[in-house]
């Protein structure tokens, strides 16, 4: 029998002094070297997940941009003001019959790998993406032809007239510039580049793997100059609360994701983390539509009684805690064209009672006037369910029972957009910079015309806005549909929805602080440590 | 024996069938369009179409179930909508960081709760064994992702310094600074997968042990003046681990499943988080190939339980 007490394994008492000073050793270490700690001229950025691939002209990915944007350049693109400006086209030249855009690049410029940007790259890209039709494809359908004059001028001539065509090139995602030589001759979609770029942007790809996060190092021979920042690193979190702790840890320097009223409120009163409200890009409307097929709602007295019945700027104090702007007009406010006269039907309860009684549905004995549905999904800007609750609240005050369900996006866009199976619809779109964005919404075609409204002076008006020889003429036009959807209703917008950019105080002047006219979204390029 | 083992893998076969089948069904039945989730809120519908053809979402389900379960017979688990690459690759690339999580959380909770057990077992009907069931019972009512959410509050958030998030402290450290980094990454989304997996063992060691404490060979033990430390470990809890064995295979399911909730609430860069994703963008190829390779795992794990059940007691490969 073993004799216990003189066995050489290690003794309790000791094992147990041995294992606290271990783990005092290891806890020492985890409260200060082992918390993150960004270099100081490493930016760690939160974003929700990691993207796919880095290459954003044929597919669309959600996180794609927050990297690409660092990564490549484009031929002109939307700075973080909202106006356009040239990236690799140092000008342009636009032809008497605004048909054809001459476009003179900047030289000198290189690709990551040595090789010169040329006029070939331009061509090429444009091409690829109109012969994939990829996700950006849309807005290129009005070019009949792209050629290069010689190595730094490239000549793209237009079907018709097109007053949005410098918007719609510049366009957040997609349209960057590829390498010719590196994609030529092989399947885009598939090629090993989408994986590891060869860009001619400010930053350039150092690692992107299985883990937790992405690198990038600054690209010493970028054309406008190297970044002051020399590497930035990308973090993925799919849940906030994780990104919530870091932050207040000093582990991450910026989130591109809102967390809930209550954990900004929070991050607000963290010493050394900023919370900055700004108008995002692009720049998004929270809205709800009206199914014309119900016939309760295809009649315009019940939709604008519903407008009445809704009180926007208590949606704004509740669910937002008054950060964001409630909507007066179908545009938003900061849009060059916007018709301030066009408002909305403001909150008025007697008016929206009034008009529910005129429309055949009158209140007797305090019961329900009739039941619909608010359907909505889980958007980035966050809200739908939120936003659903208020409005119930609200409309039951004029006789209106409202049923709620929120799905994810692939239920939504299937009952929404494909079966219109819904009374009334949440979403949250970008309505800007490009005016002719709005098309999507209320034309007859539309993509996102989920309600069916159709009008053929509005289908005309944004046509003829399209192929106006200046925005003078193309915003008065724009200017008239905005009154037309105000005493209509197809639709209802809210909330002007505004980012809440949190940050550490570790760095400054980002796109939306400094230097806006200069440099697009969600690049780094002007960013610098404290 | 080998006819025995043949047996339960000739068994198994089927079961995975079964599983791929259904996680097929499942997923091409459930509500919403994949061509939708890809393509993004302000898709045109040329690019719908596009997408729908390309991916061959437009086939019927009949014809796209025995295209899929050709491609499985060869190994070939299909090319993600999303990514745009094998999702084997995608998989395999994600299996260390899920599998260093999976084992630490599942020995660390075994050890624990195994040892919880027979601490209650031998303090039976005391306040100490009240206290562990009221206790075990509690964890084992926590939801994972709840729990998750509670230790970021209490250990990143109130208490402040470990890691909230992630594998790895941004820069990355090299060397043997890297492999503590890791740890300490790891203390709380392990710490979440174990307190999951504690209460099962916890009951199952208890109600083993306090059975085993009542036979006679432990009398017998105690008699010839064995320590008591020694007659419960070395003789009691050696007999009453054998649910425990039976029981790890069944487990590895219910870890696995709760490792890849961990992993998307602590951002742990693992097949949670890829299926989280592929989730949200409906990435049916790959969802699908998620769920077969942890059918498969969990296929294997009960066969290796079966096998190394009939090892520990021959009973079972005679009955």
């Amino acid at each position: 029998m073993t004799n216990e007490l003189s066995s050489p394994a290690i003794h309790r008492r000791a094992f147990l002094k041995y294992g606290a000073a271990a783990t005092a050793a290891v806890g020492a270490g985890t409260w200060s070297p082992f918390v993150i700690a960004a270099d100081e001229r490493a930016l760690v950025v939160a974003i929700n997940s990691a993207p796919k691939f880095l290459n954003p002209n044929y597919l669309f990915d959600g996180a794609c941009y927050y990297v690409t944007s660092n990564l490549f350049s484009k031929l002109v693109d939307y700075m973080a003001d909202g106006s356009v400006a040239g990236d690799l086209a140092e000008r342009w030249e636009v032809s008497e019959d605004a048909l054809t855009y001459t476009f003179h690049l900047h030289k000198g410029v290189k690709w990551t790998d040595g090789r010169p940007v040329t006029a070939k790259d331009v061509v090429w890209t444009i091409k690829s993406i109109q012969a994939e039709k990829g996700y950006g494809n849309a807005a290129l359908a009005g070019i009949v032809d792209v050629a290069a004059v010689d190595d730094h001028t490239v000549c793209i001539v237009l079907a018709e007239r097109n007053s949005s065509f410098l918007a719609q090139m510049a366009q957040r995602y997609g349209y960057v510039i590829l390498p010719a030589h590196i994609y030529e001759g092989t399947d885009p979609r598939a090629n090993p580049a989408n994986l590891k770029p060869v860009g001619s942007g400010p930053y350039v790809l150092t690692s992107f793997g299985p883990g937790d996060h992405i690198q990038l190092d600054v690209n010493p021979d970028y054309f406008r100059g190297a970044p002051q920042v020399k590497r930035i690193f990308f973090k993925f979190y799919p849940e906030y609360s994780a990104a919530v702790a870091e932050i207040r840890a000093g582990g991450l320097d910026l989130m591109l994701s809102s967390p809930p009223l209550s954990a900004m409120r929070q991050l607000q009163k963290t010493e050394g983390v900023s919370v900055d409200i700004v108008n995002s890009q692009p720049e998004l409307m929270v809205w709800v539509g009206f199914n014309y097929r119900n016939k309760i709602l295809a009649d315009v007295r019940v939709r604008r009684a519903i407008a009445h019945a809704i009180n926007r700027s208590q949606i704004n104090q509740i669910v937002y805690g008054g950060t964001n702007k409630a909507a007066e007009t179908a545009y938003l406010s900061t849009s060059p064209v916007w018709n301030s006269d066009a408002k909305q039907p403001g909150f008025d309860i007697a008016k929206a009672n009034s008009l529910l009684d005129e429309a055949g549905y009158p209140r007797q004995n305090g019961r329900t006037r009739f039941k619909i549905r608010y359907t909505g999904f889980n958007a980035a800007t966050g809200g739908a369910q939120q936003i659903g609750e208020v409005m119930k609240q609200q409309l039951a005050q004029v006789g209106i029972e409202l049923t709620l369900e929120t799905f994810d996006f692939g239920v939504f866009a299937e009952k929404i957009l494909q079966k219109r199976d819904f009374d009334l619809t949440w979403s949250a779109g970008p309505h800007g910079p490009d005016p002719q964005l709005f098309s999507n919404f209320v034309a007859s075609k539309g993509g996102r015309n989920c309600m069916d409204f159709s009008n053929p002076e509005v289908d005309r008006l944004f046509v003829e806005a399209r192929q106006a020889p200046d925005m003078n003429v193309a915003k008065q036009k724009y200017q008239r549909i905005q009154h037309i959807v105000a005493e209509e209703l197809p639709r209802l917008s809210l909330i002007e929805w505004r980012m809440p950019m949190i940050y550490s105080n570790r760095f400054s002047h980002y796109w939306w602080q400094a230097d806006s006219d200069k440099v697009p979204n969600d690049c780094y390029r002007l960013v610098k440590p404290v | 024996m080998i006819g025995y083992i043949g047996s339960r893998v000739f068994l198994a076969l089927p079961t995975l069938v079964f599983v791929v089948v259904l996680n097929f069904m499942l997923t091409h039945l459930a509500p919403g369009d994949p061509a939708y989730a890809l393509a993004g809120e302000n898709a045109t519908p040329e690019y719908l179409e596009t997408i729908r053809q390309e991916y061959q979402l437009d086939r019927p389900l009949m014809a796209q179930l025995s295209a899929y379960l050709g491609k499985i017979a060869t190994g070939d688990l299909g090319f993600s909508f999303s990514y745009r690459q094998p999702v084997l690759g995608l998989i395999l690339d994600k299996v260390p960081s899920t599998l260093t999580l999976v084992v630490a959380g599942l020995i660390l909770g075994t050890v624990l709760g195994t040892l919880a057990g027979v601490l209650a077992a031998k303090r039976y009907q005391t306040a100490l064994d009240a206290t562990l069931n009221v206790l075990a019972l509690l964890l084992f009512s926590l939801p994972i992702f709840w729990l998750g959410l509670l230790m970021i509050l209490v250990f990143a958030i109130w208490m402040g310094g470990l890691p909230a998030g992630g594998m790895t402290s941004l820069p990355p450290k090299q060397g043997l600074a890297y492999l503590g980094d890791l740890a300490i990454h790891m203390v709380l989304p392990t710490l979440t997968v174990a307190l999951h997996t504690i209460p099962t063992y916890f009951r199952l060691t208890r109600s083993s042990v306090i059975d085993a404490l009542q036979e006679d060979y432990v009398v017998t033990a105690r008699a010839i003046g064995l320590r008591e430390r020694t007659v419960l470990f070395r003789h009691c809890l050696r007999n009453a681990l054998l649910p425990n064995i039976t029981v790890a295979g069944m487990m590895l399911g219910s870890v696995f499943s709760g490792a890849l909730l961990t992993e998307a609430i602590f951002s742990w860069p693992g097949i949670g988080s890829l299926m989280y994703g592929a989730v949200i963008q409906r990435d049916l190829p790959l969802v699908m190939g998620i769920f077969t390779v942890s059918a498969i795992c969990v296929v294997i794990a009960i066969l290796l339980t079966d096998i190394t059940y009939s090892l520990v007691d021959p009973r079972v490969r005679h009955g």
